[in-house]
């Protein structure tokens, strides 16, 4: 019995070993995988001492041109987590989803700043981006603070406790601290922060820091995207979720469909066909047809479901969703069949698609937000079909664009000349492709 | 070996030669094939077989050589040729999930027939592969007779002039193999021209005008069953049957011939298995699936 159990085991050693593909797959995915995950929660995760935080996009509008403004631009500027980008535009840019918040410095910021009075800076945030909210905030915290400082003087320090409902009996140490060193404000902030993230903390007294924080910083917070007056409420989450799903699953439904031309050689079907008059590039064209259709039926059903169920604004405006739809499943079915075409067996197309779809998803942004990843991630990511896919239905399901630019939206006809571009060479490449592997000779 | 003569001829081949890499798979092969002939094409795996036929089919093209089929050039004029042309596959090539008539239907469709004329020739196989009671079952669930029958109407359902046959009878039972037979004979009355790759040499025997047999990428020998076995390399590594009559014993006989100085055996000569299993189960088709209760 025991020669035979290990006989057993040597055969199926000796097939997995042979079978390169299931041997890349087995040990090279998850190697993968676990690096594109590692990378893009280090920044948000936190990790070793010197590893680099997240940088988080913020739009300032400077509407005083002062010195005092431009003092408080540069102090954002020097900020560790804020990449800062000074417009003249700041709210269409979250409007957009281009930023997750803004900073407005109105007029006359310079002459409260002098009265001594707080100065009213506005935060405009984009709801659906909450975890970038946060790192903003902590992050503005220490550059603000140092701003009420300047103007409030020490008495600041008792209001900032009463606020965060500091206990009263540490209350006295704690301002000493406060007065001592700024320094240790920010220690206290950063651990009440980290109070609120963990168990330990009572139930009712949890900090929420984008609740509480902005009053802290003396910010007024506006929605600038998302739950609009005029607009039916949208749900950030189902946005995402959807408009994720719709890219990447379209995708490993494409190329499952791709494969059936693998199929048909293996049965002897596709010579057959080849063997028809038309055959050639009819042959793939057909493929092309029946795979797009199916891939385009799948995202009716999906976003049908989207908008009964969860309330995912899809008929808000038809036209755009319908063009995204179509280039993305023509995009879809052209990286379908170019696997399909360049693969020589089912296993292998099983095992590079996983692999490519699996990667380009979180690259793009269809598991995580893209904002919350390091920059050389964000700037590779935004190179993938996947994250033109994401930005133009997130942007229609989210932010309501609409196909052209209009003075406070940005539209998705870029990403639909992207991805129509992008379909159209692998389209050409699977045909040529095609015609040398499986084409007939003659036309 | 000389080049064929043009006349009358459906596919005339010359000098043809193909290479995949480095390995030479046809090496100058001729040939020759007259309208309405039916040719049986012999020879050891990785003999040239089904590479001949894929560049008379348009499926691969040639590195050499001259080659007409219907008067069209396979590489120049694909389409032309393919409109004119029929090929069974050795695989069914066949789509399971759907049924024989949407087989049919789909087949006929892509080899441009429509309305009227195409329901016609999808009757008209199905009635050829006696499939007509189970035109709308799932080919999934069909014996592998039933889908050898419908492989190969599949191929004739455009009217082809020119049929390849590759190995049209593989794993089928007598009597499928009987009725697949019958349907290839009614081929060659109805004049179209065949080749036909086997490795039977029964089947060959049975269906075909003339035969060439074929090695390492050339065509070794061509002619009837008589003038191959007339070949001098041939001649003399054949039997002899000897008749008796007036109930004479042979073994009598065999002494007269060896006192003669010939060289004589005697042998009884069984009937071949295939001829008692057609006696004992009949001709008529079994087409129970193995899904069948």
């Amino acid at each position: 019995m025991w020669q035979t159990i290990y006989a057993l085991i040597a055969k199926d050693l000796l097939i997995f070993r042979r079978d390169r593909t299931a041997l890349a797959l087995t040990f090279l995915l998850p190697i993968a995988l676990g690096s594109v995950f590692g990378t893009a929660m280090s920044g948000v995760m936190g990790g070793a001492s010197d590893s680099t935080p997240v940088r988080v996009g913020l739009a300032v509008e400077d509407r005083d041109q002062t010195g005092a403004s431009r003092a408080l631009v540069d102090a954002l500027s020097a900020a560790n987590g804020l990449d800062v980008d000074v417009v003249d535009d700041a709210e269409r840019r979250v409007e957009s989803g281009k930023r997750a918040c803004a900073i407005l410095i109105p007029k006359g910021y310079e002459a409260t700043v002098a009265a001594g009075r707080t100065p009213e800076l506005v935060l405009l945030r984009d709801p659906s981006q909450a975890i970038s909210q946060q790192v903003v905030l902590f992050q503005l915290a220490p550059v603000l603070l140092q701003q009420r400082i300047a103007t409030e003087g020490p008495g600041l320090f008792d209001s900032a406790l009463e606020a965060l409902d500091f206990p009263a009996l540490g209350r006295p140490g704690a301002s000493a601290v406060l007065r001592t060193s700024f320094d240790d404000i920010q220690t206290l902030l950063l651990e009440s922060s980290a109070a609120t993230a963990g168990d330990a903390t009572p139930a009712g007294t949890a900090f929420d820091p984008l609740a509480e924080l902005p009053g802290l910083l003396g910010l007024d917070v506006r929605d600038a995207a998302g739950n609009r007056d005029d607009g039916p409420p949208r749900s950030a989450g189902a946005a995402h979720a959807f408009s994720a799903m719709a890219v990447m699953m379209l995708l490993f439904t494409v190329v499952g469909a791709g494969g059936t031309l693998l199929q048909e050689r293996n049965e002897g079907t596709l010579t057959r066909l080849q063997l028809t008059p038309a055959a050639g590039n009819a042959v793939l064209l057909g493929k092309l047809g029946s795979v797009g259709l199916i891939a385009f039926l799948q995202l009716v059903v999906l976003f049908a479901f989207a908008g009964l169920v969860y309330g995912v604004p899809v008929l808000a405006d038809p036209l755009p969703l319908v063009l995204v739809s179509c280039s993305w499943v023509l995009l879809a079915v052209g990286i379908g069949l170019f696997l399909a075409v360049v693969c020589r067996s089912q296993k292998q197309l099983e095992g590079l698609s996983t692999l490519i779809i699996l990667v380009m998803s979180a690259l793009g942004g269809a598991w995580f937000p893209r904002e919350i990843t390091p920059e050389w991630f964000r700037a590779v990511g935004s190179f993938l079909p996947v994250a033109w896919a994401m930005d133009a239905f997130h942007g229609i399901f989210w932010y309501g664009k609409g196909l052209l630019p209009t003075e406070t939206r940005e539209g998705i006809g870029r990403e639909v000349l992207q991805m129509v571009g992008l379909a159209a060479v692998l389209l050409v490449l699977s045909v040529r492709l095609f015609a040398q592997r499986y084409g007939s000779r003659a036309r | 070996m000389e080049a064929p003569p043009e006349t009358a001829s459906a596919i005339r081949v010359v000098g043809l030669e193909k290479r995949y890499g480095e390995r030479v798979a046809l090496a100058g092969v001729d040939l020759c094939v007259q309208r309405g002939e039916a040719l049986g094409l012999l020879g050891p795996n990785g003999a040239g077989k089904t590479t001949t036929l894929r560049v008379l089919s348009t499926l691969v093209g040639r590195d050499a050589g001259e080659v007409s089929v219907l008067g069209l050039d396979p590489e120049r004029d694909g389409a032309q040729l393919r409109a004119r042309l029929g090929v069974v596959p050795q695989e069914i090539a066949l789509y399971g999930p759907l049924t024989a008539r949407e087989n049919l239907r789909f087949f006929g469709r892509a080899h441009g027939l429509v309305g009227a004329r195409l329901t016609e020739r999808v009757d008209w196989a199905l009635e050829a592969a006696s499939l007509v009671d189970r035109a709308d079952d799932a080919v999934q669930g069909f014996s592998g007779g039933m889908k050898r029958r419908l492989n190969l109407v599949a191929s004739l359902l455009h009217g082809p002039e020119v049929v390849f046959l590759d190995e049209p009878t593989a794993g089928v039972d007598p009597q499928s193999r009987n009725h697949l037979f019958e349907m290839i004979a009614g081929l060659c009355k109805a004049g179209l021209t065949l080749i036909y790759t086997t490795h039977q040499m029964g089947e060959v025997e049975r269906l075909c005008n003339r035969i060439a047999v074929m090695d390492q990428g050339r065509i070794a020998a061509v002619g009837t069953l008589a003038e191959l076995a007339a070949l001098p390399e041939v001649r003399g590594h054949g039997r002899a049957r000897l008749e008796l009559g007036g109930g004479r014993d042979p073994a009598e006989a065999a002494g007269v011939l060896r006192a003669a100085g010939f060289d004589v055996a005697v042998h009884a000569e069984p009937i071949d298995l295939e001829s008692i299993f057609l006696v004992l189960t009949g001709r008529a088709l079994r087409d129970e699936s193995e899904t069948e209760a």
